[in-house]
């Protein structure tokens, strides 16, 4: 818990403000997890942030929320092309992927229980990074990763716009990004 | 961001590789093995199919005393209905029908729809470790060779005599897409359902192509096979015809599809279909030798 509010102060989550008449704060609350890997052992405990994204009102906390979710038939195609053309298969992840996204709208946050600052508990948060919950976060996530993939030379698929790919000459990568995961499919190590 | 290095376990498939023999094979073996546990099927007898020739299951079979309707609100048949669907969905092709049949009975299970699910979970203990393998070389210039096979299972649902399309596409020797799906409306012969399960078919072929070639793959046309000749014969001839006019007009996409050449509709022998064990219950014979085309295997093979 203290790791994870030390990472969302570093990243200036939010600040600390008056709540504007007529505006209602929502609130959240602390997720636990076990992590398991592939055999089912527990490899770490995981514990962060999330709003209560159900009490969000449509126009006013939230507008366009659609982002693409990768569809498992183009994660298998690319697997089984990967042998045939002996390519890599990498995976990467993004910590706390939904933290990267900024928000457009104004959202206001109740302070958080036990480690609220002290003299100014009135005030709420205004979020400026959207957080786990919040009904717009997949797609800022989406847009950011969208147009930071795109500026490193990647081109979106037309037919799936959760896959990208780069070809220079005889080297390709494909990546398929589901959620703040990525698979790398592809001969050239040297992209990434 | 974080580089985890080869990718070893995505969306809860094993990945594992064989670089010099050109193979890859995904597997749910550790989730095949928790879902076993987790409804105490771990020590079931072992079967051969999934669904074996002649099991006709139908709403008509729901509970008709209350004390059945006790008995059967004690068994997780929805809970255990979507673990199997989760194993079907990612890399068990094998099962796609037995499921497909048995989700239609959620809202009121009998005994009989229960032990066709411990029967799912019977076959799946002998062949937890099965997945799909991929391998093969490709062709010049990232060519690509999609081939998909489509049938339908006449009036297989009993409740509502409505057919069931099924369909899968393979590559590189194992199946990428599959389906086994109840038809929206009724068919009304073998045919008409032949024919909507082959737009079933197309508009997957087509996405499968745009795909591929969005990316700089190269795949032309994509094959399916077809054990209706006269199915075949109604999608290639786009003239009117008396019989044909009540088919929605969706379903002659394939017809669009055929003339664009995007799809080749290709005639084969019922024998060799594999997407019979996708429409309908088939003998451990026709089922395995399915099973093997669509490159569910186990590990050693």
């Amino acid at each position: 818990m203290v790791d994870e509010m030390a990472f969302l102060h570093k990243n200036e989550a939010w600040d600390l403000v008056e709540l504007p008449a007529g505006r209602k704060p929502i609130g959240s609350k602390w997720v636990f997890k076990k992590k398991t890997n592939a055999e089912g052992k527990v490899e770490k405990y995981k514990a962060w942030l999330v709003e209560k994204g159900y009490s969000q009102l449509l126009g006013i906390d939230f507008g366009d929320i659609f982002s693409p979710v990768a569809k498992v038939t183009s994660i298998r195609l690319l697997l089984s092309i990967s042998p045939a053309f002996d390519f890599e298969v990498e995976q990467m992840d993004v910590k706390i992927a939904f933290l990267h996204g900024d928000l457009e709208e104004e959202i206001y946050m109740q302070q958080l229980e036990g480690f609220a600052v002290k003299g100014k508990k009135e005030l709420v948060c205004k979020l400026k990074k959207s957080l786990y919950g919040l009904k717009q976060s997949p797609r800022m996530w989406y847009q950011k990763f969208d147009t930071f993939i795109q500026g490193l030379g990647f081109t979106r698929s037309k037919a799936a716009h959760y896959v990208y790919f780069k070809l220079i000459g005889d080297r390709v990568i494909y990546l398929v990004l589901y959620v703040h995961d990525m698979l790398l499919v592809g001969n050239d190590k040297e992209i990434i | 961001m974080k580089d985890l290095g080869a990718a070893n376990y995505i969306l809860g498939m094993e990945i594992e590789r064989d670089r010099a023999k050109r193979k890859v094979w995904l597997n749910q073996r550790k989730y095949v093995e928790t879902i076993l546990q987790r409804f105490n099927m771990q020590d079931n007898k072992l079967v051969k199919v999934p669904i074996p020739v002649g099991v006709r299951l139908s709403a008509e079979q729901c509970p008709k005393t209350q004390e059945e309707e006790e008995d059967m609100s004690r068994v997780p048949y929805e809970s255990a209905v979507c673990t199997l669907m989760y194993a079907m969905v990612y890399t068990r092709p094998d099962i796609a029908h037995a499921v497909g049949v048995l989700s239609r009975f959620m809202s009121k299970p009998r005994k009989e729809h229960w032990t066709a699910v411990k029967r799912v979970f019977k076959y799946l203990r002998g062949t937890s470790d099965y997945g799909l393998c991929y391998q093969g070389r490709p062709g010049l210039d990232r060519v690509l060779d999609i081939h998909g096979f489509v049938d339908a299972g006449w009036a297989g649902d009993l409740d509502q005599r409505r057919s069931i399309s099924g369909y899968v596409f393979n590559l590189f020797r194992g199946a990428v897409s599959w389906m086994s799906k109840k038809q929206s409306v009724v068919a009304l012969s073998t045919t008409k359902a032949e024919y909507m399960a082959a737009t079933h078919a197309s508009k997957e072929a087509v996405w499968l192509q745009r795909f591929c070639s969005s990316m700089g793959l190269v795949q032309g046309a994509i094959r399916i096979d077809c054990d209706s000749q006269s199915a075949i014969f109604l999608a290639k001839n786009p003239a009117y015809h008396s019989k044909t006019k009540h088919i929605d007009v969706q379903y002659h996409f394939v017809r669009d599809m055929i003339e664009d050449k995007k799809v080749l509709l290709v005639k084969v022998d019922t024998l060799k279909n594999t997407a019979d064990a996708l429409t309908k219950s088939v003998s451990f014979e026709n089922f395995s030798w399915c099973r093997e085309i669509m490159g569910v295997s186990g590990l050693e093979k």
